[in-house]
């Protein structure tokens, strides 16, 4: 195995020192300094929660399960995929009206808010809304969205499809 | 033309094979072992020179002519990585290695404090310094109702001069700090400190420990132990820690993963390197017998709807079936 170079020299530290990095007061939030963090959960009656995501025009606030499966559906709309730190948060929720069901009124340019368990507040705003295909997986997870939530058509037959983008500071 | 390709592919390979030879990274030439190396640390804040400053100084790896790095024993008990590629490297190096040199009491090749001018220069009287990898680590100063906390720093002796392309046997190093006001009452003062564990272990998750510990240490000393793992999100805050002393987080030393240490304001983020170096133990498994292949049922994106198309067709088939009970009955009626 060829040798590795020679490790290069530490230069001489005159340039200006980052001023964040070493003060000692600065609170940074854990997701920023570690994205591929597991988002924390608060388990409550024994389900795990990550956050609460809120749509003021569709008067939604609702707590989201970490995990998906029916009987979590049941209770409230559940992560599908993805981390809000890793900007591919996928979150699926059945179409009673209290859960997804009023997702289709939604506009380009309607407000989210994802809160997380350590009080981080992620903003997105909507960009599209596309119906897909039960089987269409990779679609949906293609990625390229920040937050996309989805529930089923009126008929079952497809999925309504909501995607958002973080809205920078 | 066969010929020709054939030739091609040999020239080819064989000038891969001169990518694959070491390369030589000393354009600087070798480095002279037997002439002396030394270090002067510049102390300033601004225009003011810090006086009375001390620093230690340790020797971390031996170094040959050329520039190969040999740990000393004193440092080959940590699983860090001592080849650092850049300044950020370096100064992660650094950061780590005050967590261990504190907890451990190592004791430094060198040690003095800075004159009235702010510089401190190494070796000292009656000592030498071999050429090598040193890690700095400066002690907390007070000067002028201020507090001074130098940043540890690796330094290389000799240093290599990049503009002039030599080795530079005598270095001299602008050592950065924070500083801050001292309050009036320092006791009256807290911080809070926050460890955060990071794995880079992609594909070996599977082998993570169940738990890690670390060590608060205040002023060096231990002062609080904690354990960390998935139920606690591998992390812990500790609160309200009084100011006036230094606190600084050490990782009890995980088998098969070196470890880097970095401060992010109040948080240092522990972050555990899987080592691919070492290798796994193959465990021999019998082969098992394929099972069936079962024709795998297609994934579909979870159905979050009631199915609302059977309400339609059952109230057309119960009117249907009104309808008919209708027609009959007027039937039956006419046959009365």
């Amino acid at each position: 195995m060829p040798t590795e170079a020679a490790p290069e020299a530490p230069t001489d530290p005159v340039e200006d020192q980052d001023p964040l990095v070493r003060d000692e007061r600065t609170v940074i939030p854990d997701y920023v300094l570690s994205p591929n963090m597991e988002m924390p959960v608060e388990t409550i009656n024994g389900i795990d929660f990550i956050g609460v995501l809120r749509i003021p025009a569709l008067e939604l606030e609702l707590p989201i399960i970490s995990e998906w499966n029916y009987p979590n559906l049941k209770s409230a709309p559940c992560r599908y995929s993805g981390s809000a730190y890793l900007n591919n948060l996928i979150i699926c929720g059945h179409n009673y009206t209290s859960h997804f069901g009023n997702l289709k009124n939604l506009c380009e340019g309607d407000i989210a808010t994802f809160t997380d368990m350590d009080g981080n507040v992620f903003t997105y705003k909507m960009v599209e809304r596309e119906t897909l295909l039960p089987t269409s997986i990779d679609a949906m997870e293609s990625g390229e969205w920040d937050l996309t939530l989805f529930t089923c058509t009126v008929g079952g037959q497809s999925r309504v499809t909501i995607r958002c983008e973080l809205e920078e500071e | 033309m066969k010929r020709i390709r054939r030739m091609t592919a040999a020239l080819l390979s064989v000038l891969a094979v001169f990518l694959l030879l070491p390369l030589q990274a000393l354009a600087a030439g070798s480095i002279d072992l037997n002439q002396d190396v030394s270090l002067t640390i510049s102390y300033q804040d601004g225009n003011t020179p810090l006086v009375g400053a001390e620093f230690d100084i340790f020797l971390v790896a031996t170094v040959d002519e050329y520039g190969e790095l040999t740990t000393t024993k004193d440092f080959a008990q940590f699983h860090v990585n001592i080849r650092g590629k850049d300044d950020e490297a370096w100064r992660t190096l650094a950061s780590t290695l005050e967590g261990y040199v504190l907890r451990d009491a190592i004791s430094p090749a060198d040690s003095a404090k800075t004159n009235d001018k702010g510089l401190v220069s190494f070796p000292t009287n009656g000592k030498s310094l071999k050429a090598g990898l040193y890690f700095v680590l400066g002690h907390r100063h007070t000067q002028n109702g201020y507090r001074y906390d130098p940043a540890p720093f690796m330094v290389m002796l000799p240093g290599l001069d990049k503009e002039n392309n030599i080795w530079a046997y005598d270095v001299t190093v602008n050592a950065k700090f924070d500083s801050s006001q001292i309050p009036d009452n320092p006791d009256d003062n807290t911080i809070d400190r926050k460890v955060l564990k990071v794995w880079a272990d992609d594909g070996h998750e599977k082998d993570r420990p169940k738990e890690v510990i670390v060590q608060l240490l205040r002023d060096g000393k231990v002062y609080d132990t904690v354990t960390l793992n998935a139920a606690n999100n591998w992390r812990y805050t500790w609160t309200a820690l009084n100011d006036r002393y230094t606190w600084t987080i050490v990782e009890k030393e995980l088998e098969g993963y070196t470890v880097e240490v970095t401060r992010e304001g109040i948080t240092f983020v522990v972050t555990n390197t899987y080592n691919e170096e070492i290798p796994d133990e193959p465990t021999p498994t019998a082969p098992t017998t394929p099972d069936k292949p079962t024709t795998p049922t297609k994934p579909t994106l979870p159905q979050t709807g009631q199915l609302w198309w059977p309400v339609p067709v059952l109230i057309a088939a119960g009117l249907l079936f009104v309808v008919i009970g209708l027609v009959r009955r007027r039937g039956a009626v006419d046959e009365e």
